[in-house]
């Protein structure tokens, strides 16, 4: 065994508790990367069924918007201009609206409890779609697949109601067709519709996309570059496969959600990670300063110093790192379970199981881990190389030296300008790009405030001054000043309880606060004494409203809108938007003008919420090229801006307009006077008296907010772990000095009275920091969703948080600085 | 081997024997020891390295119970006290000094020295720890904290320390041992001149003929036996019997 491996062999064997600490903080970042990672891939492995499966089609054209996004609608001259590209035999327009079975008075579900959607017979054709019964239809025939058509007990001939945006119709089902394989009948239900009948249903005469069919042998990726080669800017050709079209399923969405949600946690955990590991490591260096010193004092060059602290870290760091990915699989198993449980995840997604990937996965897990662990002791490194050794042996720890370096300073100066930029940026600019404002400053601020509390810790020594004092005078001072003596010390107990404290309420206060702003704002707005809402499906059919007077119900028609003017916030992002019928809605819908006048909503205008406008730099009385729904750009005026935005469309249009430029257009909802209470609502259709929609608006444990809480609590278990380390590492060299107070006279009781004092001390000092960091982020938000400068809070998490945070400080420290009954030796 | 005076003593160890370990196989570091210290005199204990030196010293303060014997401080058996009588025996009677610092790294000179006080409870008053301060000659460095001292004057604030409680007796191990010769000859100025001017009693472990010879009595221990008692003795006569001794 090399000298320096029995070094720190030695140092393992002697101080158990230091390097335990270590232990636990890779064991768990291990654990929980390698889970997240192995869920993240198999969610994404998840296969994915599209309609068209893998039979005849080389590929789908489809319209790309600035964003990135497939957008349906294609240019109508597109086709023609793609008949001549080289071994292309054939393109057909494909064309889709949302259009349900109407069985028994109520709607056929499509899988998920989705709604159902029908696509026209020459695309399904040119897919591969095969009559096993039947004819082509013809007319207003319907054809569905075997399984559908089974489940309702129709063969062809038999008749049958549908409900589509025109409202319901008698079709003859002509035929059952069997899907190619590959393709998604067996997960969705098939429906057709005769070409010209999807053509005439309301919305955009664009089709959705081309389906290119090649001459047979030909190489499809060549095709699709060829056809990439000519579609120019605008357009993409994608394979059948990729193709997805309508409404995505439920399930599909939850697991894009769960997704979205684990990269998120990802991104906060590796943030973490760097912290906690950082700041463990770096006591647990310091802590070995007297024999650095030594070693420094022995002739032992810098760098060599420095190699062999690194060397050391990535020792004892590498093989829990490799242990901990052991554990990831399981954790897996119980975050999917926890996913799962509150309604995330879809029961049948899929559980991890082991493959090369997964291997893959962990061994870049356990590598991940070993490289935040020593990127974030870098510091300590360095200065391990730069230590004093006449100062460290005297003082007994390296820390005096190295509390307050100045890269450190830097850094978190530059974070917390990071957290202002992400808040200024956003400033005034509506509460939701708010809501995203605040959540990526306290991202930044939490780290900010970690890496600057050697510097703000004294700051707050008053506070444990304080708390101290109450713990009693003959510890509480020495208390105090042991906080304030080592600053390091304390702010590795801190920086876990900022973290714990500061993610959890920014993260779990910021729906509620936006939530309590759309609850506010929908109450302040609506007039309606009756809302119809959709019940099962994606949207309204727009024939709801048909059979109700046109002085007694509004309707809200959902699409998006593409403002073009974005180049100052990067990418543009779609904006949801409505089309509504200005007669009606002031009566049943009191937006909060702004400026401008909202029954001017005609042709070719537009209103907008005030952030909405104040984010695109729109002002009312100006024209903006605005690109609708089905890709076609509308030069539009603005002609008013309203106040009560929060939880309903960014953008009105006028309902013409909406909806002869969405390519499957829906309603969001339906307004109601108080005449209509005996309206009975169409299959698919929710009544909804005032105050009960007004109550599903209430702040509430929604999915989207469990989704959130397992975040929070996800870094809050995270966080009290390395608080429970730091604060145990913390009293693990501080047996000098209970000894000398044992010696002197201090009881048993006052030594336990001391270390608690000194744990809850530094930890109250992170909690109060960490509360700061979530009102600087929510303030602004609360603001923004007009409920004043406080935020609404999370009671439950928000108190109990930091009491889990200070008991695990002291009770950790407590098992840490335990000893024999007598002072002993 | 024990040393009768006519008040009782201060401290009185009988037949005080310590085994580390096993009870049977283990490190035998006292021997049925007896000794007594009267009342405000100075001993200084010498004797090879290993020898039981500070076991002794250990035994006497209460800090490990003896395996067998007995010890009195203050006529109080302390041997088989009660973790709280032994806590309030070294905040009321027993001070200790050792060779290596025991001072509070984040605490002032002038708070270190107040510190036993303020653990007992006691009305502090910094007028007597500035007293003691000036007593040990580090009136100007009242405000500085441990690692701003040299190795001496952080011995003789430990020193100031150990003496604000007004303690009866004052241990030492080795309290001049990494000081240079004059900060040593003052710091046993200072434990001289206790004795002499409160009554309190000194014992003092040392390898240093010199310093043992400020002692009234020095006792010179051999495998955690008492071998031989000198009174008054020069520093030759004592480096003679330390060697013979050995
Ligand atoms: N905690 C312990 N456990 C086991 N053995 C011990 C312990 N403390 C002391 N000893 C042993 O007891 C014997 C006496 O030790 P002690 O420390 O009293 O010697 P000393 O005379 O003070 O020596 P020195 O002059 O080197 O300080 C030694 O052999 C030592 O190894
Ligand atoms: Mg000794």
């Amino acid at each position: 065994m090399s000298a320096r491996l029995r070094l720190t062999a030695a140092d393992v064997r002697l101080r158990p508790g230091r390097v335990l600490a270590v232990a636990v903080a890779c064991l768990v970042t291990a654990a929980v990367l390698g889970a997240n990672g192995l869920l993240i891939a198999v969610l994404l492995e998840r296969p994915k069924v599209s309609p068209l499966g893998s039979g005849e089609v080389t590929a789908v054209v489809v319209r790309e918007s600035d964003s990135g996004a497939v957008a349906p609608a294609v240019a109508p001259d597109l086709a023609a201009r793609l008949t001549d590209v080289p071994d292309v035999r054939r393109v057909v327009e494909f064309r889709g609206r949302t259009l349900s079975v109407v069985a028994d008075g109520a709607l056929v579900a499509g899988r998920d409890r989705a709604g159902t959607w029908a696509w026209n017979w020459s695309a399904a054709e040119a897919a591969g779609y095969r009559i096993e019964a039947g004819t082509p239809p013809a007319g207003t025939e319907l054809v569905l697949d075997p399984r559908t058509a089974d489940q309702l007990g129709l063969r062809p001939g038999d008749q049958v109601e549908t409900l589509d945006g025109s409202g319901r119709t008698s079709r003859r089902l002509s035929a059952v067709v069997v899907p190619p394989a590959g393709g998604s009948a067996d997960a969705e239900p098939t429906l057709l519709l005769a070409d010209d009948q999807v053509a005439r249903l309301p919305g955009s005469t664009r089709a959705d996309a081309l389906l290119v069919t090649a001459a047979s042998g030909s190489d499809p990726v060549r095709i699709r570059s060829a056809l990439d080669a000519r579609l120019g800017d605008g357009y993409r050709a994608i394979s059948a496969e990729d193709f997805r079209p309508g409404p995505a399923p439920t399930s599909e969405q939850q697991v894009e959600a769960s997704v979205n949600l684990l990269a998120l946690l990802l991104f906060v955990l590796v943030t973490s990670a760097a912290m906690v590991l950082g700041t463990t490591l770096s006591l647990w260096i310091s802590q070995r300063g007297p024999v650095l010193a030594v070693l420094r004092a022995l002739g032992v060059s810098r760098l060599r110093l420095r190699l062999l602290v690194l060397g050391d870290a990535a020792m004892v760091v590498a093989p829990l790192a490799v242990l901990g990915v052991l554990g990831a699989a399981p954790t897996a198993g119980a975050i999917r379970t926890a996913l799962i449980h509150t309604g995330i995840l879809p029961p049948d997604a899929p559980a991890v199981r082991a493959s090369g990937a997964g291997v893959a996965i962990l061994a870049a897990a356990a590598l991940l881990t070993v490289l935040l662990a020593l990127t974030a002791s870098a510091t300590a490194v360095r200065a391990a190389g730069r230590i004093d050794a006449a100062e460290a042996l005297r003082a007994g720890t390296s820390e005096a030296k190295r509390a307050r370096p100045v890269g450190r300073l830097l850094a978190g100066l530059s974070l917390l300008a990071l957290a202002a930029a992400a808040l200024v940026a956003t400033a005034g600019k509506g509460a939701v790009l708010l809501g995203a404002g605040a959540t990526a400053s306290v991202l930044f601020v939490v780290p900010a405030l970690t890496v600057l509390s050697p510097w703000l810790a004294p700051l707050f020594v008053p506070v444990a001054g304080l708390l101290a004092r109450l713990a009693g005078r003959d510890v509480g001072r020495l208390a105090a000043a042991n906080l304030r003596h080592s600053p390091l010390r304390t702010a590795a107990i801190a920086a876990p309880a900022l973290l714990a404290v500061g993610l959890t309420t920014t993260l779990l206060g910021m729906p509620r606060t936006l939530d309590e702003g759309v609850a506010r704002q929908a109450d302040q707005r609506l007039l309606a004494a009756q809302v119809v809402v959709p019940a099962g499906t994606a949207g309204l059919p727009l024939s709801a409203a048909e059979d109700l007077p046109a002085d007694q119900a509004a309707a809200m028609i959902t699409t998006t809108v593409l403002p073009h003017n974005e180049s100052r916030y990067g990418g543009p992002v779609a904006v949801p938007a409505a089309g509504i019928d200005p007669t009606v809605l002031p009566t049943l819908l009191d937006l909060g003008i702004n400026d401008g006048d909202l029954t001017a909503l005609t042709a070719d205008t537009f209103a907008a919420g005030t952030g909405t406008a104040k984010q695109h730099g729109w002002s009312t009385g100006n024209s903006y090229q605005i690109e609708l729904a089905d890709g076609q750009s509308r030069n539009l005026r603005l002609i008013a801006t309203y106040q009560r935005e929060l939880g309903i469309a960014g953008v009105l249009l006028p309902a013409e307009l909406a909806i002869s430029h969405a390519p499957d257009p829906t309603l969001d909802m339906l307004l109601l006077t108080d005449d209509q209470h005996t309206w009975q609502p169409p299959p698919g259709a929710r009544l909804l008296d005032r105050q009960t929609y007004l109550a599903t608006l209430q702040p509430r444990q929604t999915t989207d907010n469990a989704a959130i809480l397992i975040i929070s609590l996800v870094i809050a278990g995270y966080a009290l772990i390395s608080l429970a380390n730091t604060a145990g590492l913390a009293q693990s060299d501080r047996h000098h000095q209970r000894h000398a107070l044992r010696m002197i006279g201090g009881s048993r009781h006052q030594l336990r009275r001391l270390v608690i004092t000194e744990a809850v001390g530094a930890t109250t000092i992170g909690i109060l920091l960490g509360l700061l960091a979530a009102l600087a982020g929510l303030t602004p938000l609360a603001i923004a969703a007009g409920s004043g400068p406080l935020p609404e809070l999370d009671p439950r998490w928000t108190i109990t948080v930091p009491l889990l945070c200070l008991s695990a400080a002291a009770t950790s420290a407590t098992l840490a600085a335990r000893q024999p009954r007598g002072p002993g030796r | 081997m024990s040393t009768v005076s006519e008040v009782s003593p201060a401290v009185r160890l009988h037949q005080v024997t310590k085994v580390f370990g096993d009870p049977t196989a283990g490190t035998v570091a006292l021997r049925a020891v007896t000794a007594d210290f009267a009342a405000g005199s100075f001993t200084a204990l010498m004797g090879p390295s290993g020898s039981g030196k500070s076991t002794l010293l250990m035994c006497a303060a209460g800090l490990t119970r003896p395996s067998s014997g007995v010890v009195q401080v203050a006529d109080q058996r302390i041997d088989n006290a009660s973790e709280s009588a032994l806590t309030r025996l070294r905040r009321d009677r027993i001070s200790f000094v050792f060779q290596h610092f025991q001072l509070i790294d984040s605490l002032t000179a002038l708070e270190n020295v107040l510190l036993p006080a303020r653990l007992a409870g006691r009305r502090v008053r910094s007028g007597d720890a500035l007293e003691l301060l000036d007593l040990v000659g580090l009136a100007d460095r009242t405000g500085h904290r441990p690692a701003q001292l040299s190795g001496g004057q952080q011995q003789r604030v430990a020193i100031a320390r150990a003496l604000i409680t007004r303690p009866t007796v004052l241990f030492a191990d080795e309290p001049t041992g990494a000081l240079d010769q004059s900060a040593g000859a003052e710091v046993l100025e200072l434990l001289r001149g206790l004795c002499a001017a409160r009554g309190t009693t000194v014992v003092m472990v040392t390898h240093d003929a010199a310093a043992a010879a400020a002692a009234d009595r020095v006792l010179l221990l051999l495998d955690g036996v008492l071998v031989d008692e000198l009174r008054s003795a020069t520093v030759g006569e004592i480096s003679d019997r330390v060697l013979v001794g050995r």
